[in-house]
């Protein structure tokens, strides 16, 4: 049979690949429409109802015409979703009603020092749990195993806001270890010596360890069952019926192995970049997306609100989509599409 | 070995009766929670007051177990109703599958494309939901989506099944399969998912609770407990610690529970627990 | 042990200041926010300004004169002024801020407030300019006190529907924006060409700090240089911290807390001066001060402040009186007819509704004080919290019912916006009070520059104002500011450390850290 023939293993895969895709798209174009609908279903006229800006300054009124123009509040819904859409495609996702600054320019300036947080979390907890993981998956069922599941289902429970109220109090205001706030200090004024690079460290160092610590439990018992999934398999049973060692069996079969699904897991971290660190965020006051989208709750920033959802919605979808991708990419026999 | 399976799970389910005990009794302990007593202001913990006071001198072990109304409430309902519409959904989308399965899919795809907190967040902002009823309705948004997806998986798994098929070859209509054969089967994954639901919906009440957007006041909450003791300062301890420690225990309670069912209905079937 | 010799002021140095969030706009004309304003004290010059006992002292105006009829007044204007950018500062740019100020389509409200009685604006010579009102507007000074002067020329050439000051804005004053960086801070270099001599420091540096607590952190971390400490804290026992590195200073401030009453009728509730009393009377401010705030602030009768030259310092403010409070009740009205513990009459229930402000914690805190308290009293009341359009809204457009907040005043006394019946509609009367003998005095005290006279009348509109209670007076807050003890030069007026002039221009650091305690000072 070529591999031309309508059912090959390689046509069908290739068709369910296009639908996942496809699918993907339909999700974004819902996940708009979605972000839109929020919006428009406020009681009153969103931007009437407020004077806007801080302690009372008031809209000026070109810009109220134009955040109400550009959260299409004097159209019919279609013809809104349609032209919101259309600018959205052009980059231009309205102007913030809390400074008038255009709505993209605000998130971008606050997409690196998210990714910074996100990034060093994600790197402490995989850093941290993918050898214990796979240490207690070797160990399992003995009583380190089983003790250390314990702690890690705690950890796993433990809310990352309250830990790091009590962290913050302690490490920070009571006894002036690390800053309290902020991602940096004014040059000059804080400790002296290090640069900048140092002083952005021991910022990042009470936000990162509490957005880690639920992630460490995760990723941990994740890769714990992987790794487990995987050394009961059947390659890594004949390579240990050949004579392989332990450590090579590991090396080379499990961990490849187990790889597929911790990148996918990693594929979905991406959605967490807008919504995952909102509360950390806010406790440290770290310049990122999640306290942006944290004051434009506070503020009634209609415009930001809604391009956030859109950017933590599409997120998502692609997010999952690359981690479908790549686990296909690594481990082809999940590329063939379910019965 | 049979007991050290039950034993997670009795864990969490006597931890969660503790605090449900705790909610309960809490009309009958001997401070209410909102009798401002300037003079005791920040009081550490004592023989009057095992919890200490907060600024305004109210007994904080009444605040928290007040909170606890609150927060455990919320949370239970809104699982409720996360499971009331989640469940019919993913059964019909999982059995029917075709267009039922699609569009399904695709309205839970939709709602989990938000994270959960931001859709939270975004929707009390927008309407300004305060009361419980209407927080656990908002909660249940993100919730339901899971339990749906949950379901559907398993009734997709489960339809293939021997019985099912021989019902249907012997002319069952649709419904008595589906309850009479296939949700016995489908229950204990779908309980895990329930009991992972009510823990993230505590987690997502007590955040709102912390940003301020949760319960009005004289109502209580653990998370604006929690906000209130930031403001307070680290030197007040008792009111970080304990309201925290009360959130913690309600979330390790359903976590336990959840890993308890896990447990017992297959002990290799550890997962690293369906995503908060 | 002696201290140390103090040596004359010194040049350089930065100090690090904490803003609580980014300024909307530095147009500081059209903002209203505390950040724009400190900013705009800093970077931009008005004609005229106040000292340390809020008397008004000359600044880009070298002196003005009143006309005998008392409806001009005639300012001459320094000579030699540049803007930041080497413009020469002229009458023009006056008239100019003036009428930019005054146009309703660039939504500087407040302006419209201070310059409604002014009838003409011109430039009599470049260097003089000549306003005229009409009538005699004794707080007339007030306003070109508030107006931080725009440049003409910068609007001259920017693109129409452009605000060129929005972002980047120049003045003449001491400093000038060398850099915004949003959400992290702003700073601020020294004018080498202001017309007073340079400013000591070399810059001063504005960072956003979004609560007190963090910033009073900072400050004990070395990473700013004074900080205003959180109210709910205990303020310090000693004038400095035990290792002598920050020093602390009480101050007041010419603001008011307060709890506004609707009265103009759309509940059955405030209307009524004696339900008004009695709410007053069962909230227990002395102990919530006392406790909560430590003591900090200062009894409120009214939105005079303690220490300013119209206040009357006979009245004492009404007592926690829970037992008064529940007569009065009684007599207006409110009893518990059905029996079901809230008061009620001809069939409405004693219900009500406090509107607050969710970022301010002693806002929430009062409330919930109050809560409890009218509760024991059958009365029930809910807390809304809003976020702060929607709260400022609220208390503008007179939807609430019960309002708590807190208020900045002005420089001048004039009680007209606040308490005048024709400010209900349009104006800043939030609580629909109307008293013909109110008005007469409030229009008395306007209309004339005598401030014997003038407080004579305002005498009048407190005692009516205490005995009426259209607002519950909460108090007037203190704060402590921890300064870094290598600050020099610092002082405190009762406007606070950045609405007065010269403030920072004179503060310089030096190396050594003074153990003179704040007040000591020269």
């Amino acid at each position: 049979m070529n591999s031309r023939a309508p059912h090959s293993p390689a046509r069908r895969r290739a068709a369910w690949g296009a639908v996942q895709v496809g699918r993907a798209a339909a999700v974004a174009v819902g996940v708009a429409l979605a972000a839109l609908l929020l919006v428009r279903l406020l009681p009153g006229d969103a931007v009437d109802s407020r004077p806007g800006g801080n302690e009372g300054t008031p809209i000026p009124p070109r810009a109220a015409a134009e955040a109400r123009a550009a959260l299409g509040l004097d159209r019919p819904f279609p013809a809104q979703a349609i032209a919101w859409a259309g600018k959205a495609a052009r980059g231009d996702l309205g102007y913030s009603l809390a400074d008038g600054r255009p709505v993209t320019r605000r998130i971008a300036e606050r997409i690196p020092a998210t990714l910074l947080l996100q990034g060093a979390a994600l790197s402490l907890a995989l850093g941290l749990a993918v050898p214990l993981g796979t240490l207690l998956a070797w160990r399992a069922g003995s009583r380190v195993d089983r003790a250390a599941r314990v702690v890690l289902l705690a950890c796993f429970a433990l809310p990352g806001f309250w830990v790091a109220v009590l962290l913050q109090g302690w490490f920070a205001v009571r006894w002036g270890w690390l800053p309290m706030q902020g991602m940096s200090t004014a040059a000059g004024a804080g400790p002296a010596g290090g640069g900048v690079g140092l002083d952005v460290a021991r910022h990042l160092l009470l936000p990162a360890v509490c957005l880690a610590l639920p992630q460490i439990a995760y990723v941990a018992r994740f890769a714990r069952a992987a790794v487990l999934e995987v050394l009961g398999d059947e390659t890594v049973r004949t390579a240990r019926a050949k004579g392989l060692s332990n450590g090579a069996v590991l090396r080379r079969h499990a961990l490849s192995q187990a790889l597929a699904p911790l990148l996918t897991l990693t594929g979905m971290a991406l959605p967490a970049l807008v919504g995952g660190s909102i509360l950390i965020e806010s406790i440290f006051s770290w310049p990122g997306l999640g306290r942006l989208f944290h004051d434009a709750v506070q503020q009634r920033d209609y415009p930001v609100i809604q391009a956030l959802m859109l950017l933590a919605g599409g997120a998502t979808v692609a997010g999952n989509l690359l981690a479908n991708r790549l686990s296909t990419a690594l481990d082809p026999r999940t590329a063939d599409p379910p019965r | 070995m049979i007991a050290a399976r039950w034993r997670t799970l009795r864990g969490g389910l006597a931890l969660l009766a503790a605090l449900w005990s705790l909610a309960l009794l809490a009309p009958l302990l001997p401070h209410a929670p909102a009798a401002v007593d300037l003079a005791t202001g920040l009081a550490a913990p004592s023989p009057r007051h095992w919890l200490g006071t907060d600024p305004l001198g109210r007994d904080l072990l009444a605040r928290v177990a007040h909170g606890a109304r609150a927060s455990l409430v919320v949370g239970l309902l809104a699982t409720l109703l996360a499971l009331a519409l989640g469940v019919p959904l993913g059964a019909w989308a999982g059995y029917r599958g075709g267009s039922a399965d699609a569009v399904v899919s695709f309205l839970a795809d939709v709602t989990l494309a938000f994270p959960a907190l931001l859709l939270a967040l975004a929707v009390v902002a927008v309407s300004g939901a305060r009361g419980i009823l209407p927080l656990a309705a908002v909660l249940a948004l993100s919730r339901w989506a899971r339990i749906a997806r949950l379901t559907r998986g398993e009734f997709r798994r489960l339809r293939g099944r021997e019985a099912a098929a021989a019902a249907r070859a012997a002319g069952a209509r649709d419904l008595r399969i589906v309850s009479r054969h296939l949700l016995p089967e489908a229950l204990a994954p779908i309980l895990v998912g329930a009991a992972f639901a009510a823990a993230a919906a505590v987690l997502v009440e007590a955040s709102l609770g912390f940003l301020g957007l949760g319960v009005a006041p004289p109502q209580t909450s653990w998370g604006s407990l929690l906000a209130e003791a930031r403001l307070a300062g680290p030197q007040a301890w008792w009111l970080a610690l304990f309201p925290g420690l009360a959130i913690f225990a309600a979330l390790l309670a359903y976590t336990l529970i959840a890993e308890g069912i896990l447990e017992r209905l297959d002990p290799r079937r550890q997962s690293a627990g369906v995503s908060a | 042990m002696p201290p140390s010799p103090v040596a004359g002021p010194v040049d350089g140095g930065t100090v690090f200041a904490p803003l609580t969030t980014d300024p909307t706009t530095l147009n500081w004309v059209r903002a209203s926010d505390t950040p724009a304003a400190q900013i705009g004290r800093l970077v931009g010059d008005s004609l005229v300004d106040h000292g340390p006992d809020l008397r008004y002292l000359p600044r880009l105006a070298e002196r003005w004169e009143i006309s005998a009829d008392q409806r001009v007044i005639t300012f001459h204007l320094r000579p030699g002024v540049t803007w930041h950018d080497g413009t020469p500062f002229t009458a023009s740019d006056v008239v100019f801020s003036y009428r930019w100020a005054t146009d309703p389509g660039n939504g500087a409200a407040r302006f419209a407030a201070y310059f409604s009685e002014v009838e003409a604006v011109e430039a009599l010579t470049p260097l003089s300019v000549r306003v005229r009102y009409r009538t005699p507007f004794a707080p007339a000074l007030q306003g070109w006190e508030a107006l931080l002067l725009l440049p003409a020329h910068r609007y001259r050439e920017a693109a129409p529907g452009t605000d060129p000051q929005e972002r980047s804005p120049i003045g003449t004053g001491p400093f000038r924006l060398e850099r915004w960086r949003q959400g992290e801070e702003i700073v601020l270099t020294a004018n080498p060409r202001y017309w007073r001599g340079r400013p000591h420091l070399d810059s001063v540096v504005l960072r956003i700090v979004p609560d007190n607590r963090t910033a009073a952190g900072a400050l004990a971390a070395g990473e700013l240089t004074l900080a205003t400490l959180p109210q709910s804290d205990p303020p310090p026992a000693a004038a400095a911290s035990p290792d002598g590195r920050i020093r602390y200073k009480r101050f007041a401030t010419l603001a008011i807390w307060f709890i506004a009453w609707n009265g103009d009728g759309s509940n059955p509730f405030f209307a009524d001066r004696r339900v008004r009393r009695a709410m007053t009377l069962a909230l227990d401010r002395e102990g919530f001060r006392r406790s909560v705030l430590h003591g900090l602030g200062q009894p409120a009768t009214s939105t005079f402040v303690p220490g300013t030259w119209a206040y009357d310092p006979s009245l004492v403010p009404l007592p926690y009186d829970p037992a008064g409070s529940a007569r009065l009740l009684d007599e207006a009205g409110w009893t518990d007819s059905e029996g079901d513990g809230v008061r009620d009459r001809a069939g409405r229930r004693f219900e009500f509704t406090l509107t607050a402000f969710q970022g301010n914690p002693i806002a929430g805190q009062i409330a919930q004080v109050l809560q409890e308290a009218l509760a024991h009293e059958g009365v029930r009341m809910r807390i809304e919290t809003l976020d702060w359009p929607a709260f400022v809204s609220k208390l503008r457009s007179r939807r609430y019912q019960a309002q708590i907040s807190t208020w900045l005043l002005d420089v001048d006394p004039d009680p007209y916006d606040n308490w005048h019946s024709s400010q209900i509609a349009t104006g800043n009367n939030v609580t629909a009070y109307a008293d013909a003998e109110v008005d007469r005095y409030c229009e008395a005290g306007r209309a004339t520059f005598d401030l014997a006279a003038r407080a004579a009348a305002y005498r009048e509109v407190q005692a009516r104002l205490h005995r009426d209670q259209p607002m519950t007076f909460l108090f007037h807050p203190e704060w402590v500011v921890g300064v870094d003890a290598r600050l020099r030069g610092f002082r405190v007026p009762l406007s606070g450390p950045w609405r007065w002039f010269p403030g920072p221009l004179t503060w310089w650091l030096t190396t050594a850290r003074d153990p003179l305690p704040l007040d000591a000072q020269g």
